[in-house]
């Protein structure tokens, strides 16, 4: 699909309740790259920027405001509770009982609100949640606590559920957006708290200590970020659809075995390039991608993490449906983060001369031509890929073919012939 | 055999009272009445893991001087502190718990050797989830867990070593300079750790038993 054309649809693009986004600084730029809203969110809950690199940290959810009040309720019963020992027990334990139960009946309440609403658009004013994909987690603000860097402000953090400071009002930047307008991709606008009016998400001015991302932090100076719908919430109503950045596993079913990624095995514990005395051994690279191995192997009955592929457009702020007939794929190998590619290699033949030959590989280079790949739906009349379809995979010409058995391992070529090229099976993981 | 039972029997049922529930007090981001939270997936969660372990084995910088009482240097305390944090999380995630579990009585992030011996009597005896376990293991192992885990113990071996040398020698402890101590009790605690993460994941792992038992049976 042309730039252009990209540009265009994404402009029409109006920002709705489930749509999954980004937001980039417009101010700071970190690396030389694009900075946006981000927070590892598993391990460590604070929000930060960064670069394009750690993309998948950076999305997050459009949620409704949800409902806290049950919540709060049993939370100050429960604190006073502790302090509080002259109360009948069987009284409270009733009262408790009572308290949880609204409060499970609350969040059943939310959950049925936002299936509601999905979908529906969000406009200018509107309060809403972020809800961090990777974590789980809602973005909040702690009334108490100091930002780390500058001490002049409110902590923000991603809280596993939510409570009133999670509200965040989407407020235009420019005149031109007015409150109750639609919002649309790639506007300007400042993310307001809606229980603590004047004060947003802003990004440090002063910069974090060498190694750090910059701070995000609440301030009541107003930080600019430019949204980005990566996923329009209605792209993932119908489940049958595979979407751009989903986890899949690539299954040949033929010979029952799932297209892997071979690793080569540890030779070696020390770190190749610090460990290096002399000029020979710092050259030594870590492992050279021609050392991993394309295979199909079967899996057993949990499937191989190293069967795992995330499928990606091209324009990696992009997510959604997949255009098969207009839009090329890059596959991700999960553990590795290598590329799958289809690349022109010189092959040295037993009379000596040179041949060049095509040969799949991976690669570290996501902007490397021969990552660009075509999944060609069989026999399909849509236009974007579904799961558990016949699909080929190629690069102008090249199909993927199934190579020698080894064992239980076939090897993976490729070849000019559609007829022999290997009829995958693509479906989306199911995460536990 | 009896009384050996009888005591595992006893130190089970004593692990019950340190079982690691979300504790909402030490941790004031966590909401306690959260029904509805959702875990992160063990597929991201693994992979989270192996990143942070990584970036820790990057940061290590063997001393060449007496006088760096480090093998972080361009890590401040709060680095340190995560790190204790944690290590002591992954084992408890890989052993079946959540990842959110707020298991520890930290002091300002320093865990006291009593809390310390009694995780870790809570590691060996608490089974967590066995099915999670199972799963989780192979993630992370898939995800280069043992790898990185591995070279870590690898790298400090020339602590370890200019220890076992001293001690060759018939020198104490007290011998080596202030920050050299500093740097040693530094690199044995993380080892102690990073060992605990090891078995954390290949405790019970039943692709592993079979191997045992065909290595043991040639």
């Amino acid at each position: 699909m042309s730039k252009e054309k990209e540009t265009e649809i994404a402009q029409t693009k109006k920002l709705m309740i489930g749509d999954i986004v980004t937001f980039q600084s417009v101010k700071w730029i970190e690396n030389g790259d694009e900075s946006f809203l981000y927070s590892e969110g598993i391990l460590k809950g604070d929000l930060r920027l960064s670069g394009s690199d750690c993309l998948d940290d950076c999305k997050f959810a459009i949620h409704l405001q949800r409902q806290y009040s049950a919540a709060r309720e049993l939370k100050e019963f429960q604190d006073s509770q502790d302090k509080i020992d002259d109360e009948d027990p069987v009284i409270a334990a009733k009262y408790l009982q009572a308290l949880k139960r609204g409060y499970i009946n609350e969040i059943q309440l939310n959950n049925d609100y936002m299936q509601k609403k999905y979908g529906k658009p969000v406009l200018f004013g509107d309060i809403i949640q972020l809800y961090h994909i990777k974590s789980g987690k809602y973005i909040k603000i702690i009334p108490g606590e100091l930002a780390s860097v500058e001490r002049e402000n409110i902590k923000i953090v991603l809280s596993d559920s939510g409570d009133p400071y999670s509200w965040l009002q989407i407020l235009p930047r420019f005149k031109i957006d007015r409150i109750t307008d639609p919002i649309p991709h790639g506007t300007e606008l400042y993310l307001g708290l809606a229980e603590r009016a004047g004060e947003f998400l802003h990004v440090a001015d002063r910069d974090s200590i060498q190694g750090q991302k910059r701070e995000v932090n609440c301030s009541l100076e107003a930080t600019s970020w430019k949204l980005n719908i990566f996923q329009a919430a209605t792209d993932s109503t119908d489940t049958k659809k595979l979407l751009a950045s989903e986890i899949v596993y690539v299954y040949d079913p033929e010979t029952r075995c799932y297209l892997m990624l071979g690793c080569p095995p540890l030779e070696n514990l020390d770190d190749p390039v610090e460990g290096g005395q002399n000029e020979e051994e710092k050259e030594q690279a870590p492992t050279s991608d021609e050392e991993y191995r394309i295979i199909l192997e079967p899996a057993g009955a949990l499937i191989d993490s190293s069967a795992l592929w995330v499928i990606e457009l091209d324009n990696s702020l992009r997510g959604g449906l997949i255009n098969y007939k207009t839009e090329k794929v890059k596959l991700k190998h999960f553990n590795t983060g290598k590329y799958l590619a289809i690349d022109l290699s010189l092959q040295e033949l037993d009379d000596g001369s040179i041949e060049d030959q095509y040969q799949i590989t991976v690669t570290d280079d996501a902007d490397f031509e021969g990552n660009r790949l075509s999944l060609t739906e069989m026999n399909s009349n849509s236009s974007f890929l579904n799961i558990g379809k016949a699909v080929q995979i190629s690069r102008n010409g090249l199909f993927v073919e199934r190579g020698e058995l080894d064992e239980k391992t076939y090897s993976v070529s490729c070849g000019t012939e559609s007829a022999s090229a290997i009829n995958f099976v693509i479906n989306r993981y199911v995460y536990h | 055999m009896f009384i050996i039972n009888n005591i595992i029997a006893i130190l089970k049922s004593l692990s019950k009272f340190l079982r690691f529930e979300p504790d909402a007090g030490s941790n004031p981001h966590h909401n306690e009445n959260s029904i509805d939270v959702k875990e992160p997936y063990d597929i991201f969660t693994a992979a989270t893991i192996t990143f942070y372990l990584n970036l820790y084995y990057k940061m290590i910088v063997i001393p060449i001087d007496d006088s760096t009482p480090t093998i972080w240097p361009k890590a401040d305390r709060t680095d340190i502190e995560f790190f204790q944090n944690i290590a002591l999380k992954i084992s408890n995630y890989i052993t079946g718990f959540p990842i959110s579990a707020e298991d520890v009585d930290t002091n300002n992030g320093i865990i006291s050797t009593l809390n310390y011996i009694l995780i870790i009597l809570k590691l060996i005896l608490d089974k967590g989830d066995d099915k999670k376990r199972i799963i989780r293991q192979r993630l992370v192992r898939e995800k280069g867990l043992l790898e990185v885990c591995l070279k870590i113990v690898n790298k400090l071996i020339p602590i370890t070593e200019k220890v076992e040398n001293a001690e060759k020698l018939g020198q104490k402890f007290s011998s080596f300079s202030d920050d050299e101590q500093t740097m040693i009790k530094m690199a044995n605690e993380i080892l102690q750790r990073i060992l605990q993460i090891i078995f954390s994941a290949i405790k019970n792992d039943p692709v592993l038993i079979l191997l045992n038992i065909k290595f043991s049976s040639r």
